[in-house]
């Protein structure tokens, strides 16, 4: 029952990534990346202020 | 409860990460903290801290319905929305860690208060208080700046990453921490250092002090590569990573096939044999790690105008490089939480939740700390020790404080090494002479014989030195105290003994024929008048000893420098690698009995090897005790 649960479970994750967050990161990347990746050299800092 | 009501006794919380604890405030401030690994004998044991809160109650005289407040150390929700977006971020990398942490967070971990409170009203009878969730880096400068002797102090912490921020500045001023600027997931300066220990065979959240320990044996030959290749560091400090060399952000490990590229081949193997590469990995990491803490260090001094400086997060650990920051005299004064990693967060959202009076008083101290000496665990008195050993039969002397200060000192002046269980555990990783395994630091052949027969630890790990504080500056180079053993400093000049090791300027460690670096080849040569606590860069990790805030200590050392005419020892923790410092009688005595150490003084008991029973333990149990 337990290994049926978690078979479930699973499937469930396989489902929502692959139906909802990988589409969604792809479009997210496409507007702005949510980690904030980009490197730039020309900039003076990488500070920014308090997060609310 | 009315907005304004006052909000003085607290029981603050870490849990689910790692270094799980709990911590007691009230008016008079700090009662109680302690981590949960203590009482569980489970190393970093990120459970919920049951043990560790009910030994905080039971210390403050508290029921749970007694506390006005319970403070939480993070707030879930925000943390749980920074790992919906690293997945969208990294998808589909992703995959394989989303699977194995998502049902977790979807269940509870999201919502860890309301989890808190659950567990909370399931252990203890009556009404749960309130619980607030504060920011982990709010925290964590609460943690630095509240207890600290400063009326006001810029506040630096500095760590893996708490819900978004892996960096952030604060100004403590008037009872408050301010926030000034952070810097977010993913780029983390502890996540750089995690990669690199990663990388250099040890284990992620615990092996990072190995490798600060491995880096004088190298040279930091591939920190130009470090800057080129993985980190982007400006001039005010802050820094963005490389990430495509990184695989932390969407896996299950720390680096990936951009790192041996980079560094020429895999990720050592746990517990290979080390060599050079990373010898000059660890030192590579330490240079650009100094690099932007001193670089952080000044920005923080130009933005909040203050000349002390408070640090707390899993960085601040770096003693190296706090002793880099110290002795830049970017800031007159620093101090360090000394439990600065998330164990200390239960202590600042303790303090946090504190509303009224009681904040108030927090800075009316005089320039001293309130930590009380960092003895924030459960002491026990001579009759619970007696009961103990009557119960089990143990043979032993009892003697008074003075006695017991002659006994021990003869002893570690004869070469013995000594166990030392005295009074209340210490809040935080280091061992500050309650929990202690001590050692004469003259004797060269002590490093070696403490790693391999009672520590059975790495032979490359240096041991540090706690010394008489009015004596300090006679052996290390040290411009403040360093009562909880967070500064690096040099041996002082007058101790140092000539240069004889031909490698020793480059950096270089010869190879045996094997191929294996020892780092014995080069401990064995003595560099100092306490070669046992002299690494091999001619540094130490200083612990300064006050007679107000720790006589029993002091008149240890005391009797030791009349002796001997060294008023320093080898302080080193007293465990075995792998497991959690000792924190009951049972525990002392079993690690004692385990090893070589030669005396247990245990509250005002002797107890000498030689005259114990035979140990009904084979050697087996050190395959119990996951290697750390």
């Amino acid at each position: 029952m337990d290994a049926f649960r978690r078979a479930c479970v699973l499937a469930l994750l396989a489902v929502a990534y692959l139906f909802v967050v990988l589409p969604a990161g792809l479009a997210a990347r496409l507007l702005r990346d949510p980690l904030n990746r980009a490197l730039r050299p020309d900039a003076r800092t990488y500070w920014s202020g308090p997060r609310a | 409860m009315a907005s304004d009501a006052p909000v003085t006794t607290v029981l603050g919380l870490s849990a689910y990460y790692h270094d799980s604890a709990a911590a007691v405030v009230d008016g008079g401030g700090i009662v109680a903290a302690a981590q949960e690994e203590r009482f569980s004998r489970r190393r970093h044991d990120p459970s919920f801290p049951e043990l560790a809160v009910r030994y905080c109650l039971d210390e403050a005289g508290l029921a749970l319905a007694d506390l006005d407040a319970v403070a939480y150390y993070e707030r879930s929700d925000l943390k749980f929305r920074r790992v919906l977006a690293t997945y969208l971020g990294t998808a589909p990398r992703s995959w394989s860690s989303f699977r194995e942490v998502m049902p977790d967070w979807l269940s509870w971990k999201r919502r860890a208060p309301d989890t808190v409170r659950e567990r909370l009203g399931a252990l203890f009878a009556g009404p749960v208080p309130e619980i607030r969730a504060f920011g982990h880096h709010e925290s964590h400068a609460a943690s630095a700046y509240l207890p600290s002797p400063y009326e006001t102090a810029a506040v630096l912490c500095v760590d893996g990453v708490g819900e978004w921020t892996t960096t952030s500045i604060w100004h403590g001023v008037a009872g408050e921490v301010v926030p000034v600027a952070e810097l977010s997931f993913p780029h983390s300066l502890g996540m750089l250092y995690s990669a690199f220990t990663y990388f250099c065979g040890f284990k992620v959240d615990s092996g990072e002090y190995k490798l600060m320990g491995l880096a004088p044996y190298g040279r930091p030959v591939h920190a130009d590569l470090i800057r080129e290749h993985l980190v982007d560091i400006k001039d005010d400090g802050s820094f963005r990573l490389d990430l495509r060399r990184f695989a932390f952000q969407y896996g299950q490990v720390m680096t990936g096939r951009g790192f041996e590229e980079l560094f020429g081949g895999p990720r050592r193997e746990p517990e290979s044999p080390l060599t050079q590469r990373e010898f000059d990995l660890a030192a590579s990491v330490q240079a650009v790690t100094e690099e932007i803490m001193l670089k952080l260090a000044r920005t923080a001094r130009r933005l909040t105008r203050e000349s002390r400086l408070c640090l707390a997060g899993g960085v601040a650990l770096n003693c190296v490089a706090n002793g880099k920051l110290a002795e830049a005299g970017i800031f007159d004064e620093l101090w360090v939480q000394p439990a600065a990693g998330d164990a200390g967060g239960a202590l600042g959202a303790a303090l946090l939740a504190q509303r009224g009076p009681a904040r108030a008083r927090s800075h009316t101290r005089q320039g001293r700390d309130a930590m009380r000496a960092s003895r924030l665990g459960p002491r026990f008195d001579d009759d619970r020790i007696q009961a103990y050993l009557d119960a089990s039969a143990i043979p032993h002397r009892r003697l008074g404080p003075e006695e017991l200060s002659r006994a021990v000192a003869g002893q570690l002046a004869e070469g013995k090494v000594v166990g030392w269980f005295q009074g209340r555990m210490e809040f935080g990783p280091r061992a500050l002479g309650s929990r202690s395994i001590l050692g004469d630091p003259r004797d060269p052949a002590m490093q070696s014989a403490m790693n391999q027969k009672i520590k059975f630890r790495e032979s490359f790990r240096p041991f540090a030195p706690a010394v008489l504080a009015e004596r300090a500056k006679e052996y290390f180079e040290l411009g403040q105290p360093s009562p909880y053993m967070l500064i690096v400093a040099r041996i002082a000049a007058q101790q140092q003994l000539a240069e004889r090791d031909p490698g020793e300027s480059s950096g270089q460690v010869s190879e045996p024929a094997s191929g294996q670096v020892s780092g014995l080849e080069l401990l064995k040569v003595p560099r100092s008048t306490v070669p046992a606590v002299t690494h091999v860069d001619r540094s130490a990790r200083v612990q300064t000893v006050d007679a107000e805030q720790d006589p029993a200590f002091h008149r240890l050392l005391t009797e030791f420098d009349r002796l001997t005419g060294c008023p320093v020892l080898v302080n080193t923790s007293f465990n075995v690698r792998g497991e959690p410092i000792v924190a009951t009688p049972e525990d002392a005595y079993r690690c004692f009995m385990r090893t070589n150490i030669d005396t247990l003084a245990i509250g005002g008991f002797l107890i000498e090897k030689a005259e114990q029973p035979a140990w009904p333990e084979n050697d087996n149990w050190r395959e119990l005790i996951p290697l750390d």
